[in-house]
Order: structure tokens, then sequence, then C-alpha cells
């Protein structure tokens, strides 16, 4: 089997596929190393084509995971504790990961060929100017070393790719893109949503800017992906190929051109450095079923394997040459690790549309932007935050569990209910240098790797924003028309579990100087040339808006800049 | 004994009852394929107190018993275990028996015969009528 390509790429969720696309349309081969098993596209693990009563179990999980202690971190997320995906998450038990006993990390995984890109929640937002200048501004964190515009053309490049849909809002802080056709507001939604763009100048609710195709250009036609459904049975994965994720897009097109290998089954436990040149030559792999090693070389080595693994290959990257792990000249490895956060929102009614109905169930919900970058009167903290959440017509369910038997009970079943209207904050986490990940000095996995001890915690600035978000979110309600609106927020006392948005970043942050961060302007390691991180590890903070789609176009960026520098000689 | 009281808590109506959906049938299922051993106990103990409840009250074993009194018992037994003071159930592991015997009809083909798997497009602003011509024309 050849061992020696032009490119390796280390996973092949979001990132990783982006990598595999783009370096093999450029003329590169390219292996793609993915830790977890291999997966077809479509692919009989895939459930969404079964009815309710198809289910196993009808969709519950196995209750032998509650007594054998398994997946207790995806039942603590909760909605994604269902039977009918739960193939496509990790089970920490076989996976562990470590972190102080008072400070719980929550690191949701999926090991599969395509990774999280199967069971992401598919939010695609630009992030505005405002983000890329945030640590420049108020010196948290070290500066962004681009701005908006350095990743703007990228933004469009990854868009008309990945097929984006959304509506042109023009709104300054969230840039809009050349989206596909939006899906459409409930009439409760449009409602509120007037109401709300009414009342504030600065506040905003918008459809939900999400990669799912709502309609399908030839681009994505070429893929054989279809139009979404709207099953909303996204998280089952989807047959159609409607929604954006590695399986159904990226990695079909880098396969398109003949240049790409993709081995599973291959944890990477490593890069190796020559000490000589200061180039990565090789990756290790140990492979997942039999533990045997092997090496694989290449002129350039990308990683995506996640923020928390890409950071964690890295810290175990160890040499006599990078004693404290590779590209960690600066001391910042595994600094820098944060998480959106929510922990405060609110409900309420929306009245008048009692004889109103929604069919169908569209893949996405409504965003309000972070309207806070700026310091407002009587505003005692840095950031901000956004919204997102929905409008959905209540139904009175069965009655289970409530009071009643019998035919009466029967006959108030699935009754349908008044509008009801949700929404969540996502909240600026501080890039704060002690939030880390570090190789444990103990305890390793099965494959003998030190496992990664994540140290994280949100401080007085985030519970600032958390009181305050439960005030805004009411009042945006109310604002929007709402009645019966209550508001809830986590206590002051309680611990906000880092992680629990999976939005996982930092640890690898971009910044200008080699002494203070990790990678330069083009996500290429201060250290070494020709190595490269373009998952969440690279971000300098976490912005409000979900990172993805930021991701898309820093690795289609850093692989354009990786393939200029090869084709001029220099790496 | 669970056969009659999942037709009890769902009978027949214009629509199907528990008996047509084969709830207890595919209870007995879950037992072998998702119940934890904890559950399996339960499931044994609300059978073992329903019976001790009939012979305390009535003086005879739940099967026993006239169709409207076990109605009347089961009645009496949901409205305590759903009172204020839950711990007056009499029965033990009432609600989770329910709550499963409900979960299972209600998942099932037969009670859910206005089921769209692929709606193909999302309207966000039907009236009842074209709701109900849209579930129609969409159905499973």
């Amino acid at each position: 089997m050849n061992t020696d390509f032009d490119a390796i790429v280390v996973g092949s969720g979001i990132s990783g596929g982006w990598a595999a696309k783009e370096l093999s349309e450029r003329g590169l081969k390219t292996l793609v190393l993915e830790r977890g098993r291999h997966l077809d596209h479509p692919s009989d693990e895939y459930t969404d084509f079964q009815a309710p009563w198809d289910l196993e179990n009808r969709g519950m999980v196995p209750e032998i995971y509650d007594e054998q202690g398994r997946y207790r971190m995806l039942k603590r997320k909760g909605w994604t504790y269902r039977n009918e995906f739960i193939q496509f998450f990790v089970d920490e038990k076989d996976h562990p990961y470590s972190y102080p006993e008072d400070r719980p990390f929550m690191w949701t995984r999926g090991y599969q060929l395509g990774g999280r890109s199967l069971t992401w929640a598919r939010q695609s937002y630009r992030w505005g100017p405002k983000d890329f200048e945030a640590n420049a501004k108020d010196g948290y964190g070290v500066d962004w070393p681009i701005r908006y515009d350095d990743l703007a053309p990228w933004y469009d490049h990854v868009e008309a790719f990945a097929g984006i849909s959304g509506a042109r809002d023009g709104l300054t802080d969230l840039p809009d893109g050349d989206f596909l056709a939006p899906w459409e507001m409930s009439c409760a939604e449009d409602f509120v949503a007037a109401n709300i763009n009414q009342s504030f100048d600065d506040r905003h609710m918008i459809i939900g800017r999400c990669a799912n195709l709502s309609e399908t250009k030839d681009i994505h036609n070429a893929l054989g992906r279809g139009r979404c459904q709207s099953r909303n049975y996204c998280m089952r994965w989807c047959s159609y190929g409607a929604y954006f994720s590695s399986l159904s897009a990226t990695l079909p097109a880098a396969e398109r051109t003949g240049n790409l290998t993709v081995i599973a089954d291959s944890i990477v436990s490593e890069v190796i450095l020559d000490p000589e040149t200061r180039r990565a030559t090789h990756v290790k792999v140990i492979d997942y079923h039999t533990k045997e090693e092997r090496l694989y070389s290449a002129r350039v080595i990308f990683l995506n394997a996640s923020a928390i693994a890409s950071t964690q290959i890295l810290l175990n990257s160890r040499s006599e040459a990078a004693p404290n792990g590779l590209a960690n000249s600066s001391g910042q490895l595994g600094n820098y690790i944060m998480d959106h956060f929510g922990h405060a929102g609110a409900n309420g009614t929306v009245p008048g549309f009692d004889d109103r109905f929604e069919f169908g169930r569209k893949p996405t919900g409504i965003y309000i932007p972070n309207y806070r970058h700026d310091r407002q009167e009587g505003q005692d903290f840095e950031r901000g935050f956004g919204f997102q959440g929905g409008a959905r017509r209540s139904q009175t369910g069965h009655s289970g569990a409530r009071a009643g038997i019998g035919a009466e009970a029967k006959s108030g079943t699935y009754d349908w209910g008044p509008w009801t209207f949700g929404i969540g904050m996502f909240g600026e986490m501080l890039p704060y240098q002690d939030n880390t990940l570090r190789l444990h000095p103990t305890k390793k996995d099965q494959w003998g790797i030190p496992l990664a001890h994540l140290d994280c915690h949100i401080r007085e600035n985030e519970r600032k924003m958390i009181r305050q978000a439960e005030l805004d979110a009411a009042e945006l309600l109310k604002a929007g028309g709402c009645t019966n609106v209550s508001s809830v927020r986590t206590p002051d006392d309680e611990h906000v579990l880092v992680g629990g948005k999976t939005h996982e970043m930092g640890g690898a942050c971009m910044g200008h100087d080699p002494a203070t961060s990790v990678l330069n302007q083009w996500n290429q390691t201060h250290d070494v040339a020709n190595l490269f991180v373009t998952d969440g590890a690279c971000m300098s903070s976490c912005g409000t808006a979900n990172p993805s789609l930021t991701y898309m176009a820093l690795t289609a960026r850093a692989t354009n800049h990786a393939v200029e520098l090869l084709e001029e000689g220099q790496l | 004994m669970l056969s009659d009281v999942a037709e009890i808590m769902i009978p027949e109506t214009e629509t199907v009852g528990a008996a047509q959906t084969g709830t207890i049938l595919y209870l007995d299922q879950l037992m072998q394929t998702w119940a934890a051993e904890a559950t399996k106990l339960e499931l044994q103990s609300f059978v073992e107190g329903l019976n001790a409840h009939a012979q305390a009250t009535h003086q005879s074993a739940y099967l026993n018993l006239p169709a409207n009194v076990r109605h009347a018992l089961l009645q009496e037994i949901d409205a305590a275990s759903f009172s204020e003071a839950p711990q007056a159930a009499p029965v033990k592991a009432y609600k989770r028996v329910k709550w499963l015997i409900f979960h299972i009809h209600y998942t099932s083909e037969a009670a859910n015969p206005d089921f769209v798997l692929i709606p193909g497009q999302y309207r966000g602003d039907v009236s009842e009528t074209e709701y109900t011509a849209l579930v129609e024309e969409n159905r499973f």
C-alpha cells in the first residue's frame, strides 16, 4: 500500500472534508485519515426512512446503557439521546477524556467517516467584521491576524458549494452571502419577527440560515444531492444528501478527482518532525482494531480532527526538538479553549393564530444575531450574545404522563394548542488563557494515547451575560407580541458545562506573533511551515454565531495558500 | 392482565385501542430488547401490586372482577397516582407502566393514520382545511 502522499488530512468532518476536496481538486494526491469506521452514503446505518413504529425500541435507547454507565454525557445532553442516531455519537466509556471532578466538560464526538458533519445543526452564519476585531478591541485573547475582508471571498466560495439557505437581511454585523431561497417563517414567527423588528433598531429576528438545500443548483445536482424534503430527520442522516456534510458533498467531490485516498479506523497519535528541516514528515497512525502502528508521509499536513483532538495530537507530538508538543514554541498550545454557552432564554404564547397551521418540518428556526458587540448603557460585560429558537403549534401529546384513562383521556390526545415561541441564548465566551487542554499525566486510552484533560469554566463576564440574556429574552418576546412570557436562567452558583453547545474552539489559536500564538494568518503553524490546523482549534475568539461555516472558509483559504506555497517550491 | 389494563386505559373508540395496536405484545418484546432489570422488576411489582390492591379493596384477584369494577379501580389508582400526594399511590410503578403503554400505542402504525414521513415541502401558514388536504395528499 502506498504510504507517501502530497497531502495528508487528519479527520474527515466538516473542515477535513473541505481540506480533502480543495487539495484533491488542486491536483494533490491526498490521504484522509479517519479514526472512526468507514461509512457509505447512503448507508444502512441511516434511519431517515423509518416511521415511528419502525424505529428499534420505538426510539428509546436501551436501558442497559444506564446500568453499564455508557453514553452518560450524551444522555446529559438530552435531545440527542435517541436510539435512531446514537450510532453517530461516541460513548466516552470507550473513548474517555478527563476533567476536574467539580468542572465537567462535555465533549460530544462522532467517530465515523464524516465525523460530526453528520450531526451538526447546520446553522451557517458568516462572522461579521466586529467578531474578528473583538480581541483587539477589548484585549482578551490574541488579536486575530485576519479580518472579515480576508475571509469574505472564501465565504462566497464555500457557500456556493455547500448550499446555504437564507434571506439577504442587510445586517452590517451579520454579512449576507449568495444564499439559496430562505425557508419560510411560520405565521407565528412572521408575526413576532415583524413586531421585534419594528420595536428595536438594533435587534433583528431573521429566518435561520442553514445548510439544507431549499433548492438545488447544478453544483449540487452534479454530486447527486437532492432538495430537502422538510422531514427534519437530519440527525438520522439524510439519504437525499440534502444537507451539507463531508459524506454527501466534499468527500464525493474529492473522490471524483481521482486524487483521494481515504483510510478509516486509523487513529493519528502524533505528527513527526524532522529536526533538521523543521518540517513535519510523517503522521503516526494506530490501527483502531489491531493497534498496529503505521507511518504515512506527505509534503503538507492538515490537522482537522476537531479543536480538542487536533490540539491533543500536537501536544502528544513530543520530541527532543519539540519537548512540549509540536508547534508549541509559544507555550500557548492547549490554551484559550472556548465554547458558546446558553443557560438563559424565554418562552411565550403567540396569540391570534389558533386557526393557522404549519405543514412539514422545516430544518431551521429563527435567529437574533448579537446586538451587543458595543457596550450599551448599563451593560457591564464584554462581547454579547444572540438567540436561536422558533415557534411551533403546541399539541397536548398523549395522556401517558398526566391523569386520565379510557375514552375521555383518549379524546384529549394530540389536540392542537396555541402557538408557542421559545428562544435560547448563544453567548460569547471570552478567550481565557487558563481555560486549558492538557495531556493527562498518567491516564491513557486503549491505544496508549494520553487522555485529553480539559479544565475550563466560565467567569463573571459570562455570568453577567446570562443574567442580561434572561432579561433580554423576555423583553424580546413581549415586544414580539407574545403573552404568558416566562424566562429562565441557570443560577449563578450552578456549574455551566463548557462544551455543552458542541462548539469547542481554541487550543491552537491564530495570531500575528509566534511568541503568543500557534498559527499564523494562513492557519499555518508558526513553527512548522508545512503543518496547518484549520478546524475549531485555530479560533482566536468564539463569536456568537455557529462556527462551522467559518471553519469551512478558513480551510479553503488555507489550502489555497498551501498549494501556492507548494507550487512556489516553498514547501 | 397487562393486556386488560392497556385496553381499559386505551379502549377502542372511533379510533383503534391498545388491543388493536398490539401494545402489550410490543411491551413484552421491549422487555427483551430494551428494558433493564430494574424496569422488569417494576413491571412485575406493578402486576403484583394491582392484584394485591384488588384483593384488599374487593377481596378478589384483579382479573376476576367485573369489567366496570376493573375500570373504576384503575381510575381510582390513576387519580391517586397523579394527585398532589403521589406517595399515596396504591400501586407501585403505575405511572411508569402507564407511560409505556401510551408511548407504545401512540407510536404504532395503526394509531398514526395521518403520519407524514416525507412532507416534501414546508408551509408555515395554512388553514385547517388546507392542512388536512396536505396531510391527506402526503400521508405515509
